[in-house]
């Protein structure tokens, strides 16, 4: 069921959706939080997700079950610079897999659910947000990879993004699959001829456990859908909240650091400095993907051309390997995995 | 009502439910129902009749249905042959679309008639000591529930808690969710929950699985037979905790702790969990 509220019934015309969850980061999430207060979007519309959605919590009074708590599912809606747009903040995830067929389960409904309330709102376009984890170096910003659904919309994507923000397409046949419902939403778009985008912010995939949100990868999706919408943002306030995550996370550093023996310490951030370079991405693919699944670093040319020629520690003593990057990676994921459990 | 349910195999005669309970238990409870459902097993005579489930719940890795004995690995229900229409569940958790699970369960439980009411039974760890009774909680899915169950079970003592389980942040769990499903059909549903020491999750409390097995004997209205064999074991635990605990003065202080009421740290309880299963070693299946 869709409930509408009344300020907003009358739908607004040719408006532009982002629709973000927390993930990776909580890059999408904190982008579209960014949204509703720099729009001063309000709610108009929201659905009952009880069907499709595990509980977030449960009120209990003296043993008896009190009331069953469902994530919200509001958009929100606002007019900013002479544009429409809607903003929903998903606050459910589902653990989609690989494997999971797409028509008959629950997320590819609510998917449909959250498409027709965005259309009964005068959606026409959607823009889905997220993190996306990349050998890059906490010390620099975020890029952003996008997908879309229409390859027309992917060259006008392409366009304009490439020159700042490029990363790469992302629908690239080996690195098409975008978990979650930020992938799904666009898949069920193209259901219905609706086009469907995806901004991915780049967070360091050392980072995988770090307790907090990572804002440089949700100014990257902010910058990046604001070229491809024409609009601009004053990014004071969270440009503040990338101040305080860099302190945070040079602290974590700091403390993992001190925590090493000297010999080790000297090799774990030599090969977390590498990153500073930022290699080809491409050449990174298979070292990327080991350390995803979990595997030993296979033999890889790019990254050894990398750590041989493009390293700023040439000294053959001081040469590091593939297994050194890998393992420097490995290690700072573990400790902040450990620290996050404290 | 929408029957999506996958029933992955039927057999021909279905229970007939006149007002009788069902129990549900899951095999993959962190605390192991291994030993419980082996009891029921025997003493109840069971009789599968459906296997329920499918890929979308939950990866299966194959049915096998042994009706000499409990070997399973996907979800299943169950008919007593002692006391027809009482009926139980074992259950694998779902991993996915667990509200099209649930209302699969039930679609399934009103199919069969009548039921009294749904029980399901789990054991938490909690603080408390391994030479202390098993202590247990019951969370109703209405205050009606709540009324009838205590008219009809004044014998069973239940503890009150005011908080736990269940906080407004945290996810419920499957059970809960089970119940508040269930009293939106109007069917009753009791979650009982056995207290179990947290250091002896490390094997089976076969003392707390005991005790479960007296309530589910209550509820089912089945005589409770002393399980001699059972409590030989869970004094055998009993005995090997007291061995252990004295073996270091830290557990010693820990457990006194524990028994006098006061609550212990995080990092407490890991300590004691760790010293244990240094002893001891990691259990084994």
């Amino acid at each position: 069921m869709i409930r509408k509220s009344r300020k907003d019934s009358a739908k607004s015309r040719n408006a532009i959706m982002f629709a973000a969850w927390e993930g990776v980061g909580k890059a999408g999430y904190l982008a579209a939080e960014f949204l509703i207060k720099a729009m001063d979007a309000r709610p108009a519309a929201e659905i009952d997700s009880s069907e499709y959605i595990y509980p977030s919590g449960i009120i209990i009074e003296n043993n008896v079950i009190k009331q069953m708590i469902f994530p919200e599912s509001i958009f929100y809606s606002a007019e900013y610079q002479g544009k429409n747009f809607i903003i929903f903040p998903g606050k459910f995830q589902f653990p989609i897999t690989k494997e999971m067929p797409a028509s008959s389960n629950p997320a590819y409904q609510y998917a449909c659910k959250i498409l027709d309330a965005a259309e009964s709102l005068g959606c026409r376009e959607i823009f889905t947000a997220g993190g996306i984890f990349t050998m890059i170096h906490h010390s620099m910003d975020s890029g952003t990879a996008w997908g879309s659904n229409d390859p027309f919309k992917m060259t006008e994507l392409n366009m304009t993004l490439s020159g700042e923000y490029g990363l790469k397409d992302i629908l690239h046949p080996k690195t098409a699959f975008i978990t979650g419902m930020n992938g799904i939403l666009p898949y069920a778009a193209s259901d219905r001829e609706l086009t469907a985008s995806v901004l991915l912010g780049e967070v360091p995939i050392y980072l995988q456990s770090l307790p907090s949100p990572y804002p440089k990868a949700s100014k990257s999706i902010l910058k990046s859908f604001a070229a491809a919408t024409g609009i601009t943002f004053d990014y004071q306030e969270i440009d503040a909240m990338i101040k305080d995550s860099d302190r945070e996370i040079e602290t974590l550093m700091s403390n993992f650091k001190s925590s090493l023996p000297p010999k080790e310490r000297r090799s774990i951030f030599k090969g977390i400095e590498l990153l500073k370079k930022k290699p080809d991405f491409k050449n990174l693919d298979k070292v990327f993907e080991d350390i995803m699944e979990n595997r030993d670093v296979q033999d890889n040319e790019g990254l050894s051309e990398i750590c041989e020629n493009r390293s700023p520690l040439s000294d053959k003593s001081e040469e590091l390997t593939q297994e050194d990057v890998k393992q420097a990676i490995v290690d700072i994921e573990s400790f902040f995995r450990q620290e996050n459990d404290k | 009502m929408k029957r999506r349910y996958k029933i992955r195999k039927q057999v021909d005669s279905f229970p007939v439910a006149e007002n009788s309970p069902a129990i549900i238990l899951w095999q993959d409870d962190p605390n192991g129902t291994k030993v419980l459902m082996k009891m029921i097993d025997e003493s109840e005579d069971l009789r599968p009749f459906i296997v329920f489930g499918s890929p979308e719940f939950r990866p299966t890795e194959g049915i096998d249905l042994n009706p000499g004995g409990l070997k399973r690995n996907d979800s299943v229900f169950l008919e007593s042959g002692k006391r027809p229409g009482n009926i139980f569940f074992f259950g694998n958790k779902p991993e996915f679309c667990q509200s099209e699970y649930i209302d699969g369960m039930l679609n399934i439980l009103q199919d069969c008639g009548t039921i009294s009411c749904i029980y399901t039974i789990s054991c938490i760890p909690a603080q408390t000591s391994h030479r202390h009774p098993r202590k247990s909680l019951f969370i109703f899915n209405s205050e009606q529930c709540r009324q009838r169950f205590n008219e009809k079970f004044k014998n069973i003592k239940n503890k009150e808690f005011s908080t736990m389980p269940g906080m407004p942040q945290e996810a419920p769990s499957i059970n809960l969710y089970l119940a508040w499903k269930a009293a939106q059909r109007g069917i009753d549903c009791v979650n009982v929950i056995i207290e179990s020491p947290f250091y002896s999750v490390i094997s089976e409390d076969v003392a707390a699985e005991t005790e479960a097995m007296r309530i589910i004997k209550k509820l089912t209205s089945g005589r409770y037979r002393k399980d001699e064999k059972a409590d030989l074991i869970a004094q055998h635990q009993k005995e090997a905790l007291d061995l252990i605990i004295k073996r270091s003065e830290d557990l010693t202080d820990y457990v006194e702790k524990i028994e006098s009421g006061e609550m212990l740290s995080f990092e407490e309880m890991q300590l004691i969990i760790s010293e244990i299963k240094r002893i001891i070693g990691e259990p084994h299946d």
